[in-house]
C-alpha cells in the first residue's frame, strides 16, 4: 500500500487524467439530487461531504441490463467492457459492494456479469467528515472516515487529500503523478459505538416467529423504494422480450417488498401480506445473509430513512426488535 | 468460470399427453442439441428457457440413466407452461441445468421404502423410482411400495408404466382416486387414511414423499405418528426460483436457498426451518 498527498488544487489535473484514459462516475447533482454519473468535466463533480441518493452498486449490478440473446445458440451479452473508475463512494457503500461481492461470487457459482463489471471498475473512496441526518454507520460498527474496501481512498484533511492506493488495480490511476509521501497516520481514530454495534443476535426462528412483524410492519405502504435505493439490496427477476426480431433476455432489479415477488404459477404465495414481506426484508439484512457469508447486509447509511414516505425507519425497527429479544416475555 | 445463466440448445423428442382432466399435464420428451443428456441425480431441476417468453424451474422427470433423452412433465398453468403446451415435437427449446442436491440415493440404500405421490408430484419423485427399479441398482434397496394418488383416474401420471414398475421384485403399488369411479380397481380416499391401512416395518423404512402441501403435511404428520423418524421422511419443494444458482433471492425459506440448499429436504430439517413455504 502506497499512502500519498494530493493537494487540493492538483485534484482537477488529476480527475481529468482519469477522465482521459476512463469512463469516470462520481457524484453530480442531478434535479436536485445527488447522483453517481458519468462525468465529462472535472466541474460536474459534487465534491460537498454528502452521500448520494442512490448507492452506486448499479456500476455493477445495474438495474436493468441486458444479459443475452437468442439466436442459433444463446450468447451472453451484459454490460460492454469499459474500465470505469467510480469517485468519491463512501464507506458505507463500500462496505455493501462487499456484501454485494459476496452474495454475488462466493459458493458454487459465480455471478460473471457482476463479476465482469467488478473487474472493469476502479472504486474510490472518500470518507466522510460528518454523519448525515439518517446515518446511523456508526451504530452498525462502520468507520465513517476511513474504509479498506476499494482501490484507492480519499481521507479529506482540508487543503489536502491523503490518499491510499490499496491494490495493484488501483495503482495506474498515479502513474507519472510527482507526488509526496504520506507520513503513516498515527493511531487511526475509530468510531466508537456507545452500547454496542447494532445488531440481531439471536436465533432466525425465534425472530421470525417471536416478533410482532404484522405491528412492525403496519405503517409500511410496500412502495419498494427501500430496496432501490439500499446499497445492499441484489435481488433479481429475469425478463425477456423480443427486439427486432432477436428474443432477448433482461436482468431487473426485483423487490421483496412486492407481492408478485415470490408468487408461484400457481398463485400459491408464500410471502402473501406484507408482515411476511417486512419480516423478509428484514431477517434478510440482519441474520440471513450474516449466517451465509458472513456480513450484515444493513450499512446504516440512512437511504431507507430519508426515502420512506411512510417514515419507517430501519434503526428504530431493529433496535425494538432487540429489545423486545432482550425483554423477559422472549 | 462458466456462466451459468446461459442455456443449452435442446429439442422436444415427443410430447405425451398424461392427463385427460381438465389438469392439462404433458410428458415432454427432450434432448439436448450438441449431445443427449445432462449429467443429473433424482431430486434435481432445470431451468428451461422458451426465448422471448421466459423461463422457469422444472423437476427432472425421468430416469438419470436414460442417455438418450430427459423427460418433463409438466402443468400448464402460467407464461412459460402456455407457450411450451403450444409447442410440438421438433420445436427447439433452452435448458440450463442441472441445480439443487439431490435425494440421498447412498443414505437410502438396504432400506424399504415407501413412495407417496399425490397427482403432479410423483413427477420429481419418478427419477429417484426408476433409479431403483433399474437392474443394476434393484438389489440395493429393500422392498419398495408405492402410494400413488390422484383426484380421478384421468388425473394419474404416467399411469401406462404402473403395471411395469409393479412386476419389478418386491415392488408394490397401491393406488387411489378421491371419489369412486366406475371400473376402477384401486383404492379411494385420501393418502394420509390409506397409509395406516398399509403394513409398513417402521424401523426400517424411509418415506419419500410429493404432492399438495396439504398432502405432505397430513402424509407425514401421520407417518410421525407411525414412527418414522422425521429424518427419513423426504420430500422435495417447489418454489419461485429466477436464477436457480442462490443469487436472486426468491426462494430462501430462512437463511437456506430451495435452489441449492435443497429442494429435497428432510422432515427433520423442516421442522428447524421457518414456516415460510
Amino acid at each position: 500500500m502506497t499512502r500519498v498527498v494530493v493537494p487540493k488544487s492538483k485534484l482537477k489535473e488529476l480527475l481529468e487524467g482519469w477522465i482521459a484514459s476512463y469512463r469516470v462516475a462520481a457524484p453530480v447533482m442531478n434535479s436536485g439530487k445527488l447522483v453517481f454519473e458519468e462525468i465529462k468535466d472535472f466541474s460536474d463533480i459534487n465534491l460537498e461531504d454528502n452521500l448520494t441518493y442512490k448507492s452506486p452498486k448499479e456500476f455493477l449490478f445495474p438495474q436493468v441490463e441486458k444479459i443475452m440473446s437468442f439466436g442459433d445458440n444463446a450468447v451472453q451479452t451484459g454490460t460492454p467492457d469499459r474500465k470505469t473508475v467510480v469517485f468519491g463512494v463512501r464507506p458505507c457503500d463500500l462496505d455493501a459492494l462487499k456484501v454485494m461481492t459476496a452474495v454475488f461470487t462466493k459458493g458454487k457459482y459465480i455471478d460473471t456479469f457482476f463479476e465482469k463489471n467488478l473487474d472493469n471498475t476502479i472504486l474510490v473512496g472518500m470518507g466522510c467528515l460528518a454523519e448525515k441526518p439518517g446515518c446511523f454507520c456508526g451504530d452498525r460498527g462502520l468507520d465513517k472516515s476511513s474504509s479498506s474496501d476499494c482501490d484507492i481512498f480519499f481521507s479529506d484533511n482540508g487543503e489536502t487529500y491523503t490518499v491510499e492506493i490499496l491494490t495493484e488495480k488501483g495503482r495506474p490511476l498515479f502513474e507519472g503523478m510527482k507526488l509526496e509521501e504520506a507520513a503513516s497516520p498515527a493511531a487511526i481514530q475509530k468510531n466508537t459505538v456507545s452500547g454496542g454495534i447494532l445488531e440481531i443476535d439471536a436465533d432466525e426462528n425465534t425472530v421470525f416467529n417471536k416478533i410482532n412483524w404484522a405491528k412492525i410492519s403496519e405503517k409500511c405502504l410496500g412502495c419498494g423504494i427501500c430496496t432501490f435505493i439500499c446499497p445492499t439490496c441484489h435481488c433479481f427477476e429475469f425478463k425477456d422480450t423480443v427486439e427486432t426480431g432477436e428474443p432477448v433476455r433482461y436482468r431487473c432489479w426485483d423487490s421483496c417488498m412486492y407481492p408478485r415477488f415470490t408468487m408461484h404459477a400457481s398463485g400459491h404465495n408464500p410471502r402473501a401480506s406484507k408482515k411476511e414481506r417486512y419480516r423478509q426484508r428484514i431477517m434478510h439484512k440482519y441474520l440471513y445473509v450474516k449466517k451465509n457469508f458472513g456480513y450484515t447486509a444493513c450499512t446504516g447509511c440512512g437511504r431507507c430513512i430519508r426515502s420512506c414516505p411512510a417514515g419507517m425507519n430501519i434503526k428504530s425497527v431493529v433496535t425494538e426488535i432487540v429489545d423486545n429479544l432482550r425483554s423477559e416475555e422472549f | 468460470m462458466n456462466n451459468p445463466y446461459l442455456p443449452l440448445k435442446a429439442e422436444i423428442l415427443e410430447v405425451i399427453q398424461e392427463t385427460t382432466s381438465e389438469l392439462d399435464i404433458k410428458t415432454y420428451k427432450v434432448k439436448l442439441l450438441d449431445g443427449g443428456t445432462m449429467d443429473f441425480m433424482p431430486g434435481q431441476f432445470i431451468e428451461l428457457s422458451i426465448p422471448g417468453v421466459g423461463e422457469a424451474p422444472f423437476g427432472f422427470a425421468s430416469s438419470p440413466l436414460n442417455n438418450e433423452y430427459m423427460e418433463l412433465s409438466i402443468k400448464r398453468v402460467g407464461l412459460v407452461t402456455e407457450a411450451l403446451h403450444s409447442l410440438k415435437a421438433g420445436s427447439r427449446i433452452w435448458l440450463r441445468g442441472p441445480f439443487g442436491n439431490t435425494f440421498p440415493v447412498k443414505e437410502l440404500e438396504n432400506n424399504k421404502i415407501l413412495i407417496i405421490a399425490g397427482g403432479l408430484g410423483l413427477a420429481p419423485l419418478r427419477p429417484l423410482i426408476l433409479y431403483m427399479l433399474d437392474d443394476m441398482n434393484r438389489s440395493r434397496y429393500g422392498d419398495i411400495q408405492m402410494l400413488l394418488a390422484a383426484r380421478s383416474t384421468g388425473d394419474f401420471i404416467y399411469r401406462r408404466e404402473f403395471d411395469g414398475w409393479s412386476r419389478v421384485k418386491n415392488t408394490n403399488i397401491i393406488k387411489t382416486i378421491d371419489r369412486p369411479e366406475d371400473g376402477w380397481d384401486g383404492k379411494v380416499g385420501f393418502p394420509h387414511i390409506l397409509v395406516g391401512e398399509m403394513e409398513i416395518d417402521v424401523p426400517n423404512t424411509y418415506a419419500v414423499l410429493c404432492g399438495p402441501p396439504i398432502m405432505i403435511k397430513f402424509v407425514s404428520a401421520k407417518l410421525v405418528e407411525l414412527g418414522i423418524p422425521r429424518e427419513k421422511i423426504l420430500t422435495t419443494l417447489e418454489m419461485r426460483m429466477t436464477c436457480g444458482v442462490g443469487k436472486c433471492g426468491k426462494c430462501n425459506i430462512g437463511h437456506q436457498y430451495v435452489c441449492i440448499d435443497g429442494p429435497v429436504f428432510n422432515m427433520a430439517q423442516l421442522a428447524e426451518m421457518p414456516a415460510e413455504y
